[in-house]
């Protein structure tokens, strides 16, 4: 390894040919210009025609770097030094130029690879002296070898550039300064004292970001031209611990951006806003884009599913759940970066979708000319076990209380008493089966029953994921691959997910003008999960009077909701499955040609391909197959009347589907880019894109399938008796259960997209941006195709003026503004009339046969665009060389002409017609913060925080259904208030006679509005929306043992608590199988109670009903029902509000880097274990009363996360 | 070099543009934009007939041919009571009281939306005819059909919500009717009320021109379809409303002379069970023989409503609640039924008289009928009439009432003009009637009435017997018979029963506009 390649000096000499080593990018000084924003293509073999006369040499280099795209090391000042020189080429070699430029002068110069590196020449190189040779390492804060950085004696005047493993060898003697230097890191002087024959360096990172550079999807724009407002955070920055999604991983980390965890169940999607909410009916989400690659959701969600704020989806919305998102494909330790897109200026390259911020991931990359890297990366991680300690649920005591005061005050119930629990035993006394002694002594035997559901269904999961990458790359190529594995297992025993990512990425310059980069990933993952049955809904609402087994161990059996079947939630479980496989492949290639002139021209091309196969069944030995049968299991034959009146009398159910999403992007773009006179640099980029998105799925119910006998499937007879024998249709055909429903969608699109950027002396800068957009959305208005939307910015580099460029402390101050312009078209009307084909049954009359259509959408002509105007004004600054770091946005996006679905009178035969009357307001601060309090050699710490403030607000009157139901979900739109404002009823506290909850309702006479406006008669709660998030993040850094933290802050939402009475137990009293909330333990019990408690009595059937003022405008389709009793009131009043702010602590890691001495043992350059514990511990607010907030909104609590990661390089 | 990566580019720009058209095609799976007659022809039958759709869910209940029977102290059925309280006591906001849980929350109860919405199929339909391709006879039979069923809507909703045409000391000319919307374009402008005369006017006219598109533009549809028989039909039934009875007898006549079958009911297969024949049992639908049944019955000229294969389908939710346990019971009624004063119309034998002759067949095939078991050993049955009256019959226009209006326009000239021969024509057509209703196991026995007034009681009574729960026609009847008093027992719990009453005249013979009407309409004026 050691050869004598690892130094080499700067020699004078036209047939030097050194090794191409120097990166591109790689500059100590200064850069004159940066020619091509992209990686350049590069060759030996170039020629330069030149005719100048006394030039000065600046002037001739910069004209080689012109017509070669050569980049060039030089000291400034070196070059000012230099003399004129007199030349006339044609199709000279660079070679031979610099020759005839340097003849006279006392200069070194070099060329390595498309880098001319200039020096001045001194005598020192021809006195050889005795000086030692010192041998050392340079890495970087994190210990990682640095190569190719520049080890310059300052003294003699001789420089090395350390190798591939950031070693290197250089002569100097006692008091010599060395200087190190590399671009993008602070350069550092060393004294050499004696003795000193090797030497460690560790180079920090220069904190400036103006030389940044920001991936678009669509350019790479230096940081110092951007003037739209974007954030970014470095894979090394997020926790990847193998048990959280990515999206989880970047809460916190990006102001502007908000995460919400819904529930803690394994895949369970989050809720990614950016920049709050600025559209009512359509879409919410943001756009994710890879690698320049727009992604699709493997499955089509409907956009209101999505937008549910904290909400658990519906049934069939919760196999997708399962499913992951559209990135969910995506081996976290692939990514190299994270970079989010807010306002106009740099969303509007990405059209009208953009809307909603657009959130682009780069995946790592081999790097040219580096020695292959293997890395290894593993974590196992456990989760903490559910309990009933978080759960605030009733133990069996607790519950037989609750039925004996339902018995012993004689509370009516609308059901006769249950065959379980106590009022079991209770059934089994009345009908003088058990004496009261045994009635007794059993109601003792449930009260200590106490079965722990949690103990039966859960399970402390250890999950593991491992990623392998190999990166590396020679002069012209570079390639990177990986293969990830992850085995995750559930809380719940028999869910889990297993999955394999694969990805090979390669990169090559064919010419010095072609350059072509090549990638593929693939990858498959399964997901078992469960059918019919919810083992979390089980064991949280199950009474623990029940048994699970019996006391001789096996299987305990209840007549399950007097149903006269029995059931056991074990059984149910081993007898239905539920399991999803996805598969995917995704892969892309880009194409850049770059000829003169600046211009290049980029062609791109990517395709996926996902697949998603689910397969969901019950046997004929569940409970939910015996409830079809009608009989249990094996009870009758074929001659019984039971058999012949059996709609399903063989097998069970089976329920598969097949989803496939196959989409390309390719695009076609032309760049230039050139500087006019060293300080005018314009930039430009034209180009199209055409996107297609494909989806096709085939999903099928049928009975009768027996898993166990072949995975046979008997189709169920048609005709079955009755119960007089007649003949009647079997309901499994005639309710269209049996059924298969066909998806066949292809959505696609054209665009074109424009950009222009004008920068004079790094000072100012101007860009514009234009996008537009056509699809063949089915109804649209074709007039709006290709309507462009755009917008401009501006950027004022202060730091970059005269006056501050003497001031050591000031590394950037910049300032930005943008202004755009968003239209967006009305997505289901147009000018035209639509009709549709009704689904399933409804699309034939089953009166006369034939087919039947629908009116889907009146021709509404005179519909405009909805208009979102962005102003966005920034401010970034860096000093004291990068120990104090901010980022300030301020923006305001006014919404004007959203399209609101406006009641018109029935005459006109349909009840809403769309109008563009909404507007909306949202405004906001993004702030982010990084302090490097302490930076020494050994000792590091830093502080970065991030916090964002939206306000927005409704403002326009919205014509909406004013039911009570819709005010407090959050979907009234009410002008003056924010969007996810709610409304509830006002809880005047409890009767003093019957403990019934007492609710302020305004009367029509008190109020007139109460008829036609919720908020009338409701009271404002909140909103859903936090108005305030914040990150937090530090990390100490001693040596090689890092140890940090982030946390989570979220305050001005409110929430409202999981209903405290169900459903079920409303109108009636409470049904012996459900749990019930440990809260109801303090319920009013007796007269005076209401002093004491604000917990409501028990319910019973003859509570009378409340009538809500409004409610029974919802004519035609179903009455939401304007009266209701106390106890659902109850449920959405004032009392069950809580001021949802939290602090979550999200993370804590230690992470140690092996000595080298210890990792070359390992064979391997670096090694690093790390410890880190997730969701470590929230603080919320006392509304709670120690519940935990998840569990208090109704989901799944989240769960701790502890994982051991191990990081090893080769 | 240069040029040629221009000349590729500018080549891919090309074929990427020329793509364009084609990759931006509109595609749907299941949307599209009509474009030939057979689409308007589905959209017709989705958005413009009412298949499957009760047009007028609370007519029959509101009428003097159904009864209360009380909850008779069960809960249930208590339950079922009060579902049809509102309008059964002819309230005054009976929309709104419906509505309340517990009530009659039907998707159907909003006739005014329901009807205007199929308006709306029937008004897009005669706007997209002549932007469609296909042949003139389809465009222009099917705008007469359009037209011709546009013309039935508006004329249940102006009976429903105006004053009777007819009515005494009512100008036809300023009492107000319904708005007509005649255009399909939605707008957020307000109708107004137009009057009565203008909606009959707009009835006339469409019913003439829809008449004369399908006459001159022929077409052999199915009996769902409108036709010029239905044309002639409603232009008979209109005029007659308006005591138009020349015109009333002329239109009645063409649909005569080209239709004169009637149903022979005694063709109906029965199904014997203890010595009688039953014909429309509750629980197999092998022995349902309904006058609407497409295949059984001759004297369909158009049809909406569905033959289901249960018992009472599509229809309210009185009746169907009805179809209770209760039914199958000796001592239990069910809530709502038959009323007596209808049952006592028609002419039969006792229900346990095991001789084979049963008299007017209509009582047993226009009514849901049930078994109970009177004792069980011997086996004797009884059985009830109950509602469920349009999941029998279905809902339509009947050459039937051809007969009767033909028969009732007759006996009214005659008395004005006291011309005794209509009378007797008169008689001929209802006696024509009669015997196709009457069992034929025994000759029938014309009626003979010669004095005008009896015979127009009896022709009002005939018309009772015949269209017992169907299409809103005793309700309009009644509307047009000079509003008489007629009274409801209405009880949910035993001993609390109430009667109410609706006066001679009473303004309630106007039901009121549903409150969502008039929220999103302010220019509509509540009925008083």
């Amino acid at each position: 390894m050691q050869s004598t390649a690892i130094t080499r000096t700067f020699e004078k000499g036209p047939g030097n040919q050194l090794p191409k080593l120097i990166r591109v990018m790689k500059l100590t000084t200064l850069f004159l210009t940066f020619f091509w924003l992209h990686v350049t293509a590069r060759t030996d073999a170039q020629t330069v025609t030149l005719s100048v006369k006394n030039a000065p040499v600046k002037q001739v280099l910069l004209q080689v770097q012109k017509q070669t795209g050569f980049n060039i090391m030089v000291e400034e000042q070196l070059l000012d030094k230099a003399g004129k020189v007199t030349l006339k080429v044609k199709d000279a070699s660079v070679e031979a130029v610099l020759r005839l430029c340097f003849k006279q002068e006392q200069f070194l110069y070099s060329l390595e690879d498309r880098t001319i590196v200039v020096r001045k020449s001194t005598p020192a190189e021809t006195v050889e002296e005795l000086a030692a040779e010192i041998t050392g390492k340079i890495t970087d804060e994190e210990g990682n070898p640095l190569a190719k950085v520049s080890v310059y004696n300052i003294t003699t005047k001789k420089g090395v550039i350390s190798n591939d493993e950031g070693t290197f060898r250089i002569q100097a003697s006692q008091g010599d300064v060395i200087q190190f230097s590399y671009v993008g890191f602070i350069t550092k002087q060393v004294k050499i004292t004696e003795g000193t024959t090797t030497l460690t360096m560790k180079l920090e990172r220069r904190a400036s970001a103006a030389d940044e550079v920001i991936i678009t999807g669509y350019q790479n724009v230096q940081k110092s031209k951007m003037t739209g407002s974007v954030s970014k955070v470095k894979a090394e920055d997020l926790l990847l611990n193998g048990a959280t999604t990515i999206e989880q991983a970047l809460q916190g980390k990006m102001p502007g951006v908000e995460i919400v965890n819904n529930s803690g169940q394994i895949g369970t999607r989050q809720t990614v806003r950016v920049r709050g909410v600025s559209t009512l009916l359509g879409n919410q989400e943001p756009v994710w884009v890879v690698d320049g690659i727009i992604q699709e959701d493997p499955l089509p969600f409907q956009a209101k599913e999505l937008n549910r704020f904290n909400q658990e989806p519906s049934g069939s919305e919760l196999l997708k759940n399962f499913i992951g998102s559209a990135i969910a494909w995506l081996n976290p330790y692939d990514i190299e970066e994270v970079t989010v897109l807010k306002d106009a200026a740099s969303t509007a390259i990405y059209g009208v979708k953009a809307a909603n911020g657009v959130i682009l991931i780069t995946t790592k990359r081999g790097k040219a000319g580096r020695a292959p890297v293997v890395s290894y990366n593993a974590s196992i991680s456990t989760q903490s076990m559910l309990t009933y300690d978080k759960l605030n649920l009733m133990n069996s005591k607790e519950r037989i209380d609750v039925s004996r005061e339902i018995w012993e005050k004689g509370l009516t119930s609308t059901t006769a008493l249950d065959n379980v629990g106590y009022s079991g035993l209770l059934k089994q006394y009345l009908e003088q089966k058990l004496s009261y002694d045994e009635f007794n002594a059993g109601v003792k035997q449930l009260e200590v029953n106490n079965t722990n559901w949690f103990d039966v269904l859960y399970q402390r999961p250890v999950n593991q994921s491992h990623s392998l990458s190999v990166s590396g790359g020679s002069g012209n190529s570079s390639y990177y691959g990986s293969f990830g594995a992850n085995m995750q297992k559930g809380q719940a025993k028999g869910n889990g997910q297993t999955g394999y990512q694969g990805s090979v990425s390669f990169t090559t310059n064919i010419t010095s003008r072609l350059a072509a980069s090549v990638k593929i990933a693939g990858g498959y993952a399964k997901t078992d999960g469960f059918y019919n049955t919810d083992p979390y809904k089980y064991a949280t609402t199950t009474s623990r009077v029940i048994p699970a087994y019996n006391e001789d161990g096996t299987l305990s059996y209840y007549n399950y909701w007097n149903s006269g079947l029995r059931f056991n939630v074990l059984n149910e479980l081993s007898q239905s499955g539920n399991s999803n496989t996805r598969t995917n492949l995704n892969t892309g290639i880009s194409i850049r040609y770059r000829f003169s002139g600046g211009f290049m021209f980029e062609s791109l091309f990517g395709a996926n391909y996902s697949n998603v196969s689910s397969e969901a069944y019950a046997t004929e030995r569940s409970y939910a197959m015996t409830r079809d049968r009608g009989y249990e299991y094996g009870t009758y034959g074929p001659n019984d009347q039971q058999f012949k009146m059996s709609r399903l009398p063989f097998g069970g159910i089976l329920v598969t589907g097949n989803n496939s999403n196959y989409n390309y992007t390719w695009r076609n773009g032309l760049n230039y880019g050139r500087t006019f006179n060293k300080v005018h640099v314009v930039t430009g980029l034209l180009g199209m894109e055409l996107r297609s998105n494909i989806y096709k799925a085939t999903n099928a119910t049928v009975y009768g399938y027996m898993p166990d006998r072949g995975k046979v499937v008997i189709m169920p007879p048609g005709i079955i008796q009755n119960s007089i024998g007649s003949p009647v249709e079997n309901l499994l055909y005639s309710a269209d259960l049996i059924n298969t429903t066909i998806t066949d969608r292809t959505a696609n699109y054209v665009s074109y997209y424009s950009s222009g950027s004008y920068t004079y002396d790094n000072r100012y800068v101007m860009s514009v941006s234009l996008r537009g957009d056509a699809s063949n959305r089915f109804g649209q208005d074709t007039r709006a195709r290709f309507k462009p939307i755009w917008a401009v910015g501006g950027r004022w580099n202060v730091a970059n003026e005269k006056f501050f460029r003497k001031t050591s402390w000031l590394n950037d101050l910049s300032v930005r503004a943008s202004y755009g312009f968003q239209g967006n078209v009305a997505e289901n009307f147009g000018p035209d009339l639509i009709i549709k084909i009704p689904a399933g049954t409804n699309a034939i009359s089953n009166l006369t046969g034939e087919p039947i259509y629908r009116i889907s959408n009146m021709p509404y002509s005179n519909l405009r665009w909805e208009k979102t105007q962005t102003v966005n004004l920034g401010l970034d600054f860096n000093f004291l060389g990068g120990r104090i770091g901010a980022s300030l946005d301020y923006y305001n996006k006014r919404s004007r002409d959203l399209i609101v679905m406006k009641d018109v009178p029935f005459e006109n035969g349909v009840t809403q017609m769309p109008v563009n009357s909404g507007t909306l307001n949202n405004s906001g601060i993004d702030l982010s913060l990084n302090f490097i309090p302490v930076r020494t050699k050994d000792f590091t710490w830093t502080v970065g925080i991030n916090s964002a403030r939206n306000f927005n607000k409704v403002t326009s009157r919205q014509v909406q259904n004013p039911t009570w139901n819709t005010a407090k979900s959050g979907t009234y739109y009410v002008e003056g208030y924010a969007v996810s404002s709610f409304w509830v009823f006002d809880f005047a506290g409890l009767d003093s006679a019957t403990g019934i909850p007492l609710i302020n309702l305004p009367t029509t006479a008190q109020n007139p509005n109460v008829k036609f406006d919720a908020a009338a008669f409701m009271k404002y709660a909140g909103k859903f929306n936090a108005d305030f998030t914040g990150g937090f993040n530090t990390s100490f850094r001693y040596k090689t043992l890092t140890v940090s933290s982030s946390m989570y802050l979220s305050t001005g939402a409110h929430k409202l608590l999981a209903p405290l009475y169900s459903v079920d137990m409303i109108r009636s009293t409470p049904y012996e199988y459900n749990n019930l909330p440990q809260l109801l333990v303090n319920r009013w019990r007796k007269p005076g109670d209401h002093l004491t408690t604000d917990i409501p009595s028990l319910p019973q059937a003859t509570v009378g009903f409340l009538t809500i003022p409004s409610g029974a405008q919802t004519f035609g389709n179903q009455s939401q029902g304007s009266s209701e009793t106390p106890y659902t009131l109850y449920n959405f009043s004032t009392a069950r509000v809580v001021n949802a702010s939290f602090l979550r602590v999200n993370n804590i890691s230690v992470s140690y880097s092996l000595p080298a001495k210890i990792a070359k043992r390992i064979f391997s350059k670096t090694a690093m274990i790390g410890y880190s514990i997730s969701n470590v511990y929230t603080f919320v607010s006392r509304d709670y009363k120690g519940l935990d907030p998840e569990v208090a909104a109704g989901s799944q609590p989240l769960p701790r996360i502890h994982a051991f990661n191990l990081a090893i390089t080769f | 070099m240069k040029r040629l990566i221009f000349l590729s580019v500018s080549l891919a720009a090309l074929f990427v543009l020329a793509g364009c058209k084609k990759f931006l095609t509109e595609t749907s799976q299941d949307e599209i934009r009509p474009s030939t007659v057979s689409d308007l022809v589905a959209l017709m039958a989705g958005d413009g007939y009412p298949y499957q759709t009760n047009l007028s869910p609370i007519l029959d209940l509101i009428s003097d041919n159904v009864q209360c029977n009380g909850g008779q102290g069960n809960v249930a059925l208590s339950e079922v009571v009060r579902k049809g309280r509102a309008p059964f006591t002819w309230m005054k906001n009976l929309y709104q009281e419906a509505l309340l849980p517990g009530g009659l929350a039907t998707a159907y109860l909003n006739s005014w939306q329901t009807m205007y919405g199929k308006i709306a199929g029937c008004n897009t339909v005669i706007a997209y005819i002549d932007r469609v391709s296909g042949t003139e006879t389809e465009k222009n039979n099917l705008r007469g059909q359009a037209l011709t069923m546009r013309a039935y809507y508006y004329f249940m909703l102006v009976n429903m919500y105006g004053k009777p045409y007819n009515a005494e000391g009512v100008n036809p000319e300023t009492s107000s009717g319904v708005p007509l919307k005649l255009r399909m374009e939605v707008t957020d402008s307000l109708y107004p009320r137009n009057t009565v005369a203008e909606v009959y006017a707009q009835i006339e006219a469409d019913l003439k021109a829809g008449l004369k598109y399908m006459k001159d533009y022929p077409q052999n549809n199915n009996t769902y379809k409108m036709n010029p028989l239905a044309a002639y039909a409603m232009l008979s039934r209109l005029y007659l409303y308006q005591e138009k009875w020349e015109q009333a007898i002329a239109y009645a006549d063409s649909v005569i002379a080209v239709r004169p079958n009637l149903t022979q009911l005694s063709t109906y297969k029965g199904r014997p069970i203890g010595g009688y024949y039953l014909f429309n049992n509750g629980t197999t639908f092998e022995y349902s023989n309904r006058i609407y049944d497409p295949i059984l019955s001759k004297e369909i000229i158009w049809q909406f409503s569905a033959i289901g294969t249960g018992t009472g389908s599509s229809e309210d939710e009185v009746f169907r609640s009805s179809v209770f346990s209760a039914a199958y019971s000796n001592t239990i009624e069910p809530p709502y039924s038959v009323s007596n004063s209808l049952l006592s119309l028609y002419e039969t034998r006792p229900l346990s008289d095991t001789a084979v002759y049963l008299g007017d067949l209509r009582l047993r095939t226009y009514f849901l009928t049930s078994l109970y078991f009177v004792t069980t050993s011997p086996v004797v049955y009884g059985f009830k009439f109950y509602g469920g009256s349009k999941g029998v019959g279905g809902d339509g226009l009947r050459v039937s009432e051809m007969y009767l209006n033909r028969a009732e326009a007759k006996i009214q000239m005659a008395i004005k003009n006291a011309n005794v021969s209509l009378l007797q024509t008169a008689l001929n057509d209802l006696n024509t009637l009669r015997s196709a209703r009457y069992d034929a196991r025994r000759p029938y026995s014309p009626v003979v009435i010669t004095d005008a007034q009896q015979l127009l009681t009896f022709c009002k009574e005939e018309r009772r017997r015949e269209f017992p729960l169907e299409g809103g026609h005793r309700w309009f009847d009644l509307r047009r018979w000079g509003m008489p008093s007629i009274s409801h027992f209405y009880e949910e719990d035993p001993g609390t029963g109430q009667t109410y009453t609706l006066e001679k005249g009473d303004s309630r013979y106007i039901l009121p506009i549903p409150n969502a009407v008039l929220e999103r309409n302010a220019m509509i004026s509540q009925n008083p």
